[in-house]
């Protein structure tokens, strides 16, 4: 159990680290010289870890908030590539996407803490407060 | 004013600050996909609430907030500055001006934190006083 808390520890701070860089490609395809070619493309691969940090977190068992709050992460993380499509249909829905990236920013940040204090702590402890299946 | 005054202001100006920087966001976001009234108004608004952070620090001092804090205040206020500054850059330096948006996401979080801290300090002094 223990080096599942470490995979969902790793994997909670890799996705947070993966948040900063693609607001870090934003910036570049904004005011960097650059297009948003890697932005788009990083934006494809971030909810693929999102998904993959809620089925580590699912295992690793952490308290419910942390649990409840992966479970959210991954939701919005899906729901952030998808907001920029909709710029013809609603500008103000499409306008959401960097106030969504500061939710999931947060998220990831929060997420990564909670993941951290469950490697610290004792399996018995743990297994008292179970995530709901 | 009192130093009870002065942390619960803190505390106030601190959220509005925070709820700002998310209506600046969705500026942003308006600007960049298509229904903004004028594309100057991210600008414009930065510059309506960016006063919002010397009162913090001076809020902060009358206050007695922890030092941390009030150093916290000041960076806020330091890379507040720097945010308005780095579009500036873009032809001289753009990687430099590409960090407006990390940039802002650093204030977005150290803006969080001072809220949630001053939660706490208003909440101490509250229960020191009762």
């Amino acid at each position: 159990m223990r080096s599942i808390s470490y995979a969902y520890a790793i994997s909670a701070w890799l996705f947070f680290a993966g948040v900063v860089y693609q607001v870090f490609l934003a910036g570049i395809g904004l005011l960097g010289g650059g297009d948003m070619t890697a932005h788009m493309g990083f934006g494809y691969l971030l909810p693929l870890v999102a998904i993959l940090l809620f089925l580590v977190g699912w295992a690793a068992q952490p308290d419910r908030r942390t649990f409840r709050l992966t479970l959210l992460l991954m939701v919005l993380t899906l729901i952030q590539p998808n907001l920029p499509l909709l710029r013809d249909v609603s500008p103000a829905l499409a306008a959401l996407h960097p106030v969504n990236a500061l939710a999931i920013f947060w998220l990831a940040l929060t997420v990564a803490r909670g993941a951290t204090t469950l490697v610290g702590r004792p399996t018995v402890a743990r297994d008292e407060v179970q995530v709901p299946r | 004013m009192s130093v009870h005054q002065a942390r619960t202001l803190y505390l106030a100006v601190i959220w509005l600050f925070v709820a700002c920087l998310v209506v600046q966001v969705f500026l942003v976001g308006l600007d960049i996909f298509g229904d903004a009234i004028d594309p100057t108004t991210h600008r414009t608004w930065a510059y309506i609430y960016g006063w919002l952070t010397p009162i913090l620090v001076f809020l902060g001092t009358i206050g007695r907030l922890p030092l941390s804090m009030r150093l916290g205040t000041v960076a806020l206020l330091f890379l507040f500055a720097m945010q308005t500054l780095l579009p500036s850059l873009r032809d001289v330096l753009p990687v430099v001006a590409a960090a407006h948006a990390l940039n802002a996401l650093l204030i977005f979080w150290l803006a969080m934190v001072l809220a949630r801290r001053a939660r706490d300090a208003a909440a101490s002094q509250q229960s020191a006083g009762a």
